[in-house]
């Protein structure tokens, strides 16, 4: 009882964290759009190379409804609802949590219960959209049974194993950051594309099922149709015209339906539970045997033993102090009345205040440096090189800006993440402290590029100079988090850069046409300017 | 140098009243800024540090509107926040560099000063420490140092001692005292005992208004001859607790000796004691001082 009870507070005081959220309002906001989008066919899923479409009914409109919550969930859901753990600490929870008897499995499934409802307050808010735009169309009522049934088919599942992978990922060494964003992005467009390629083990969205239900239709209805190119759902402009319709009525409900998808929400809560092994428990010096020992049942008690809460609640040894006397130094004449201990040795000083560009340059580039692994250093020095090497090469620029993902999503978040702020803002120059994170990130750029824009004529690339650390600095200070910036990035460079498609191309991997350099560098100096010059004081 | 508020409220966008219609004029010296938690004494250090603005009222130094004229103000403040972090990534030394850079002071002038600073305050040794490996203690004697880094003729310090052992925080005490004679040190604590011995002015802030403003002498004046200590039985103490405010309460074989402010003697074998600024302030911020 008292685990159901832990479980369910975790859960239910991690969700109204979320739900109160005033950034939320916006992600609502754009999921009542997408609610309009499906109903207004400019979301729209169309078979056989954009000839046939299913007749309006509730399984058809709820099914694509489901289809496009499910891949948004799979795309971006991982970027809004990771964070879980990171949140705790930073306000300063975590050692409660860890000094409670909670066993890190039932704290972690609380996390994840919060995470896939989170997820799933979304979805509903299209669905809710959508079956109110439907009524006000002068529809009727939409069959709710038709048009839950695909939601809590494909949907559900969906959010339990994104919210898992969010949780898993926090849990992992190395994974909490930008890279483990970077590695579940390619894994997620993996995920929604394979399915309808081919037979692949794991469904997660259910693509391959309604597929082949929406084909096995189409070809009853129509023989002639090629069953080759079968299936597009995207969003279009222009919706297709002289489309033929086909009856579908939802995919069949079958026991082996049924237990894959449940399956996906056990597997889900197994992620969640096993994220138990590597998750640290907010040791701020974690150990992999103290951690394993924790988390594996039997080995654990459920009240912290003496050994892990000194652990949890470590903290540095003063160091000895020695020199000269200090105001603070413990002293053999601590008995000295309190006004011997004078500052006058402080003294005054009369230089003149001003701006130090260069030392405040070189103390971000230190900073930013810092935050960086071996690992990642040595990777922007190998692929510095390959670009000296091989200049021209198209396929080495797209990795080079993926790289430096992890320096320009903390350019202005880190204030943040620190709770460095008020010391920021109180200070005479906040606004150069920007300025100077934006040049890191622009620098960083410039050295990585310097090859392919030097010697391989990827003179274009110099726009993504410019925008790319802007867009980093604005939406880190706009969010808080390196989260935003990571969720439009890695679409832009998707998009624009890994599918050359030149009309959002800002890496000079492409012939770029002059609106989109003007485009972006407007953006990007937009962005600097709004970033560097916004005040915060409210 | 003065800092002069007036009318100041400040009202956050759910509706809380942190700060009600507040003026206070505070020159050279210690003041210090008592009240309880959730008084509003945070947000008015926050209003002072430029780092809000408020809703209403202005906040002027040397005569200079520090609301549409923050760097006025941020050119000469020192500021040590309630609750603040540190670079975990930088050493001690590297982040002292890095806020001199941010509050404009040259790096010849910058590099003595932090060597001083970091004599002072004691962490001269752990200078190339990284500050991720820094105790609570150690960290804020890093924010005491960066306050103190521009030589502020304004020292904003709210709850400077959380943190701090009593020896630390006594000779934190002494080093306010001696800054605050060229300068104008505003101390934000709860803790009474950190302003007793050392300001010159007192401003008690309770619900988001100021309560009372005088020197520590006239505070304590208020409750002269009305502060009393008796014995009662162990069963007795919460009906006192109804009727009076009670300052201290100490077990003794006999009973608990309770000391507190009453117009009236409370009790027949009361007897009048010498009034402590804990007494005024307590007695401040529970209303009158007779029988509830």
């Amino acid at each position: 009882m008292s685990v159901l009870r832990a479980w369910f507070y975790t859960a239910t005081a991690d969700l109204r964290v979320r739900l109160r959220d005033r950034r939320l309002l916006m992600v609502v906001a754009a999921c009542i759009y997408l609610g309009h989008l499906v109903l207004a066919g400019r979301i729209e899923l169309t078979l056989v190379d954009r000839s046939y479409r299913g007749a309006e009914n509730a399984a058809w409109m709820g099914t694509v409804l489901s289809l496009t919550a499910a891949f948004l969930l799979v795309l971006f859901g991982f970027y809004l609802v990771r964070g879980a753990l990171t949140r705790d600490r930073q306000a300063r929870t975590a050692p409660l949590v860890a000094a409670s008897p909670v066993r890190s499995v039932t704290y972690l499934l609380g996390k994840w219960t919060s995470g896939t409802l989170f997820l799933l307050v979304l979805a509903g808010s299209m669905a809710a959209s959508l079956a109110v735009l439907f009524m006000l169309q002068g529809n009727g009522l939409p069959a709710p049974v038709s048009l839950l049934a695909p939601f809590l088919l494909f949907v559900v599942p969906t959010a339990a194993v994104v919210a898992a992978v969010a949780l898993a990922f926090e849990c992992l060494p190395g994974l909490g950051g930008t890279v483990g964003g970077i590695l579940y992005f390619f894994g997620a467009v993996g995920a929604t594309v394979t399915p309808v390629l081919g037979s692949v083990p794991v469904d997660l969205l259910g693509m391959g099922m309604i597929h082949d239900s929406m084909s096995q239709a189409v070809l009853a209805q129509y023989p002639e149709a090629d069953p080759g190119t079968m299936f597009s759902f995207g969003y279009y402009r222009d919706p297709a015209e002289q489309l033929k319709t086909f009856q579908w009525d939802g995919v069949a409900v079958t026991a082996d339906l049924l237990a894959r998808r449940v399956g996906l929400v056990l597997a889900g809560a197994a992620l969640a539970a096993g994220a138990a092994l590597p998750f640290d428990r907010f040791d701020p010096s974690p150990n992999w045997q103290e951690t394993l020992r924790a988390a594996l049942p039997g080995l654990n008690t459920s009240t912290p033993t003496t050994d892990e809460t000194s652990a949890v609640n470590s903290v540095a040894a003063e160091p000895p102090t020695a020199g000269p006397p200090s105001v603070f130094e413990s002293s053999p004449d601590s008995s000295v009345p309190e006004e011997s201990a004078s500052h006058s040795s402080l003294g005054s000083f009369s230089a003149p205040v001003g701006l130090r560009p260069f030392g405040l340059f070189a103390a971000e580039c230190r900073r930013g440096l810092r935050r960086r692994s071996w690992t990642w250093r040595l990777g922007a020095l190998a692929l510095a090189g390959a670009g000296l090497w091989w200049p021209a090469s198209t396929g080495l620029l797209v990795v080079m800006w993926l790289w430096p993902m992890p320096l320009w999503s903390g350019l202005g978040a880190g204030e943040a993440a620190s709770r460095v702020e008020p010391l920021v803002a109180s200070s005479l120059y906040p606004w150069a402290q920007r300025a100077a994170a934006w040049a890191v990130g622009a620098g960083a750029t410039l050295v990585l590029l310097a090859g392919p824009l030097l010697l391989g004529g990827h003179w274009r690339a110099l726009v993504g100079v410019l925008f790319v650390p802007a867009l980093g600095l604005a939406a880190g200070r706009l969010s808080g988090t390196p989260r935003l910036f990571e969720i439009v990035y890695l679409v832009l460079w998707y998009v624009g850069l890994a599918n050359r498609q030149a009309a959002l191309d800002f890496g000079g991997v492409t012939e770029a046409p002059g609106a989109t350099l003007l485009g972006y560098s407007v953006a990007g100096a937009m962005l600097l300017a709004g970033a560097v010059a916004w005040d915060w004081r409210s | 140098m003065e800092l002069q508020i007036d009318d100041v409220s400040k009202t956050y966008s759910d509706g809380t009243e942190a700060v009600r219609d507040l003026s206070l004029t505070v020159s050279k010296g210690l003041i210090g800024l008592l009240g309880p938690n959730g008084a509003g004494k945070s947000t008015l250090m926050r209003l002072i540090a430029t780092i809000t603005a408020p809703t209403a009222g202005t906040l002027r130094w040397n005569g200079t509107d520090i609301v549409n004229h923050p760097t006025t103000m941020r050119r000469v403040l020192g500021y040590l926040p309630q609750d603040f972090g540190v670079y975990p990534e930088l050493t001690a030394e590297e982040f002292l560099d890095y806020m001199a850079a941010l509050k404009g002071v040259p790096g010849g002038a910058a590099r003595s000063r932090i060597d001083r600073l970091l004599e002072i305050v004691g962490l001269q040794d752990a200078r190339d420490r990284s500050l991720g490996g820094f105790s609570g203690g150690m960290t804020q004697r890093v924010g005491i140092a960066c306050a103190l880094l521009n030589d502020p003729d304004l020292l904003v310090a709210d709850e400077p001692t959380v943190g701090l052992d009593p020896e630390e925080r006594a000779r934190f005490r002494a080093l306010l005292t001696d800054l605050a004679e060229e300068r104008v040190v505003l101390l934000s604590t709860h803790i009474v005992s950190d302003v007793e011995a050392t300001a010159t002015r007192l401003a008690v802030m309770n619900d988001g208004r100021l309560a009372a403003t005088s020197s520590p002498e006239a505070l304590i004046d208020r409750v002269r001859g009305q502060v009393w200590e008796w014995v009662v039985g162990r069963g007795e103490l919460g009906n006192v607790r109804d009727q009076y405010p009670v300052t201290k309460a100490a077990r003794r074989p006999d009973g608990v000796r309770v000391r507190s402010v009453a117009e009236q003697k409370p009790a027949a074998s009361a007897t009048p004691t010498e009034p402590a600024l804990e007494d005024a302030y307590l007695s401040l911020l529970s209303g009158p001082s007779s029988p509830r």
